[in-house]
């Protein structure tokens, strides 16, 4: 817990810079925000108002403030489009990006733990050669690039599952499920033979350590070793690599959304900078910073808790 | 039975429209006509078959469907089932009755009195009237609400009802082309009591008497619509439901047609209709267009204020080798502002030809050396556009930079007058007065901000355009845009490059798409197998 407590300082230090950074980005951006929102029914007479509606008017600080203290009451203003709440525009969209996380890490750790302590258990057998070249197929292939694959392959050759589109779980769970393999396998199928490479490595390691050897000698069976008291140590470094990948999906896998026609945060976000919804585009870039460092500070509670080591450090 | 059938003293006439039969007045008689009109041109052996759901793909799931906030064509297709307007144009461009089933024009122009269809319902029971009419007109044109129509609409000084059917609308000054606009967004009309009930979230629950009834929309993906059983239309909608799919990446679109996922496809890349054309399961539909696409010149600028130079590049736009090589032959080579959606307008005969030997010949006359900028949007395919045209502008010794900006920055810099030459388009309106005096007339041009980019000013121009927006016999509106043409090719405030078409591609099970020229799909007219 103290550790957790000391990280906290440079957690709101890192807060406080992205905030600065997410405004800055859309202060910066050239062109009159004013003059883009009304098109070309704009006067100098309505560019006017607007610019003072907009607070754009005012001094950059002032601006930052008044925009920091909204957005820390959840208010981050209204679409320019629609009138419509930005905070709502993201809620909305939130539901479909968590679930593409979710289904994604949990297809990935399915696949990518037991093949990681196997191949690492067996290491240079039949196995670990197959699924070792297979991984730097997929490793070096993008996610959008197996996408299209799984699109033209699964969707318009065989017509075993929709090509594109999202049904909300409330509508059909099969239907909903259905529109989730194509894009979770896309992204999970990258990220498998990341997670699986770490782990192997560690697992190897950890194999070569006394008290593997010790739980040996006393018998216990090969499959209780490898998933009990390998597993666990050697599963630090997978945790951090997950961490990261957790963050990356939360931005939206943004090629991915797009490919597969999901609503999530991430077509939101390629949606608003087409429509010049600065103030979405903001929150997004907020949001997910806040979901990166928040994803950080999980993992290094779940590091306390797989290392007791670290627990005595500070006791 | 119609109030309308004895035409008065001055009858609001279509414009262009040859050998008027159909007084417009004539309610029943135009109406009949645009049912003919609409039935598909294929399959017209099979009756329409009810039932169904049609599945239609689109570049963008809108954010909003507030008539105030309508203006992509993505956003007018969505608002297509789910309003209507008060007037409607056909297929041959030609405006006809809808929620109004005639209108009179008074004879100084600047009164239209408008004839409301009877007993038709919003979708959440309110009755349409000429309340609501004069509600909705009211709010577009209120500047604090900032229409996106609004500078379509600044004519309009009064709105009144005069019984519960029957609206008068006071204009400013008289306005030929103000029937095209009662046909547009600024014209659909909203239920008024779901807008009072709740005017800042109306946009994502849209309430009109359009053939569909929105009955789910998970907002960047798909869009839900329920048959409007008591449409007015008889018989329509065909279809029980509507979904539309709003999906941003061009190949995913295709790729979710060819899936069997789609039934129509709206905005296919040139390259996608050249394939779709060879596919047996799928038909092609062309709409005509209304608008043009072109190359705008800053007559403002020391190198483009002189007419030999703006000739030269003219002479020196290979426009048939760009729009077979670069647009699959899609669009044709345009002399007028006017899209082939309009009939009986005419080209330009003697528009400035591919002919480098001539553009050198100007350019020598002219004998200082000209460098531009060309801008225009930063898609990959627009870029392509530039560059061949870069390519064709430095064969004949100029020389050109190309830059390119995002959409809005674009359209920004050409509003502010802030640019050499760019590569623009225009969708059209389907009243030709709207698609030149806001980019024309020098009054215009003088502004900060304005759609005249190149701040082209001639009051010859200025007479011609003034005339047009006045004269309300079309066949001397015909001569008179036919001038403005002649004139255009000869000022080169333009290049105009091709007319804009709008293809929309189909599985071969669906009818019923009438090519109206805006390329907006009449949803409550098609049909499935």
């Amino acid at each position: 817990m103290r550790r957790i407590l000391r990280g906290l300082p440079a957690i709101i230090a890192v807060l406080a810079a992205v905030s600065m950074i997410s405004f800055a980005l859309v202060a910066f951006l050239p062109g009159d925000l004013a003059l883009l929102m009304l098109g070309d029914s704009a006067t100098p007479e309505t560019v006017a108002v607007a610019r003072r509606e907009l607070g754009l008017d005012r001094p950059l600080y002032a601006r930052y403030l008044l925009w920091l203290g909204n957005a820390l009451q959840g208010d981050f203003g209204n679409s320019a489009r629609s009138g419509q709440p930005v905070i709502d525009a993201i809620l909305e969209r939130l539901p479909v990006t968590l679930e593409l996380m979710l289904l994604t890490i949990t297809l990935s750790l399915l696949l990518s733990i037991p093949l990681g302590v196997w191949t690492g258990y067996r290491r240079e057998g039949m196995t670990d050669r197959v699924v070792l070249s297979l991984s730097m197929v997929f490793v070096s292939m993008p996610s959008f690039l197996m996408g299209v694959l799984l699109v033209y392959f699964v969707a318009l050759q065989l017509q075993w599952l929709p090509a594109t589109g999202f049904i909300p779980l409330s509508e059909s769970v099969v239907g909903n499920l259905q529109s989730m393999v194509l894009p979770v396998l896309a992204l999970a199928l990258h990220d498998v033979p990341v997670y699986l490479r770490v782990l192997r490595s560690d697992i190897i390691q950890t194999l070569q350590q006394n008290f593997i050897l010790l739980a040996r000698a006393m018998g216990l069976p090969t499959a209780k070793i490898l998933m009990r008291n390998a597993l666990r140590p050697a599963s630090l470094n997978l945790v951090t690599t997950v961490g990261l990948g957790v963050g990356r999906l939360l931005g939206g896998a943004l090629t991915i959304e797009v490919l597969f026609g999901l609503p999530g945060l991430g077509q939101l976000l390629i949606e608003s900078i087409y429509q010049k919804e600065y103030l979405v585009m903001q929150a997004i870039v907020l949001f997910v910073a806040v979901g990166f460092v928040l994803i950080n500070l999980l993992v290094d509670v779940l590091y306390v808790l797989l290392d007791p080591r670290l627990r005595e450090e500070h006791a | 039975m119609n109030q309308l059938t004895h035409p008065p003293t001055r009858v609001g006439r279509p414009f262009i429209e040859p050998g008027s039969k159909l007084g417009f007045g004539l309610a029943l008689v135009a109406l009949f006509a645009a049912t003919l009109s609409a039935p598909s041109a294929r399959a017209q052996s099979k009756g329409p078959k009810s039932g169904g759901t049609l599945v239609i793909g689109t570049e963008a799931d809108p954010s909003t469907l507030d008539p105030l906030r309508i203006g992509s064509y993505a956003e007018r297709q969505y608002a297509n089932a789910i309003f209507d307007t008060l007037l409607e144009i056909d297929a041959s461009g030609k405006v006809v009755p809808h929620l109004a089933t005639g209108y009179e024009v008074s004879a100084d122009g600047k009164t239209y009195t408008l004839k409301l269809r009877q007993g038709v319902k919003f979708h959440d029971g309110t009755a349409f009237d000429a309340e609501s009419v004069v509600f909705n007109l009211d709010r577009v044109r209120d500047p604090k609400n900032a229409c996106r129509c609004l500078g379509n609409v600044t004519a309009v000084s009064s709105v009144k009802a005069l019984d519960a059917y029957t609206v008068e609308i006071g204009l400013n000054t008289p306005y030929v082309s103000f029937p095209a606009i009662l046909a547009d967004t600024p014209a659909m009309i909203a239920s008024p009591t779901a807008l009072k009930a709740n005017a800042a979230g109306f946009g994502n629950t849209p309430v009109g008497t359009g053939p569909f009834k929105l009955s789910s929309w998970t907002k960047g993906a798909r869009f839900i619509a329920e048959k409007n059983r008591e449409y007015w239309k008889a018989g329509r909608p065909y279809a029980d439901k509507i979904e539309f799919r709003g999906l941003q990446n061009s190949e995913t679109r295709e790729a979710t047609l060819l899936s069997g996922a789609l039934d129509i496809l709206m905005q296919p890349t040139p390259k996608f209709t050249a394939t779709a054309k060879r596919e047996k399961k799928f038909a092609v539909l062309e709409p005509a267009g209304f608008g043009t696409f072109f190359l705008a010149l800053n007559v403002k600028i020391p190198e483009l204020s002189d007419v030999r130079v703006r000739r030269a590049l003219a002479h020196a736009t290979n426009r048939d080798l760009l729009l077979k090589a670069v647009f699959q032959n899609l669009y044709k080579p345009a002399t007028t502002p006017f899209g082939a959606g309009f009939s009986g307008l005419s080209q330009v005969k003697d528009y400035p030809e591919f002919n480098p030997a001539k553009a050198k010949a100007l350019l020598a006359d002219y004998a200082k050396p000209v460098t531009l900028t060309l801008i225009s949007e930063n898609t990959p395919f627009t870029q392509r556009v530039m560059q061949a045209v870069q390519q064709m502008w430095q064969d004949v010794g100029i020389k050109v930079e190309i830059k390119v900006f995002d959409q809005a920055r674009l359209i920004q810099s050409m509003l502010s007058h802030d640019f050499q030459a760019a590569l623009f388009r225009w969708s059209g309106r389907p009243d030709p007065d709207l698609n030149v005096y806001g980019f024309f007339h020098s009054t215009v041009a003088a502004r900060a901000i304005s759609a005249n980019y190149g701040q082209y000013a001639s009051p010859e121009m200025d007479k011609l355009l003034d005339a047009g927006r006045q004269e309300s016999d079309p066949a001397k509106r015909i001569v008179i845009y036919d001038q403005v043409s002649q004139l255009l090719a000869k000022d080169l405030p333009y290049i105009f490059l091709g007319y804009v078409a709008g293809p929309l591609i189909s599985t071969k099970k669906v009818h019923g798409i009438a090519a109206i020229p805006d390329s907006i799909i009449r949803v409550a007219e098609v049909w499935k197998e």
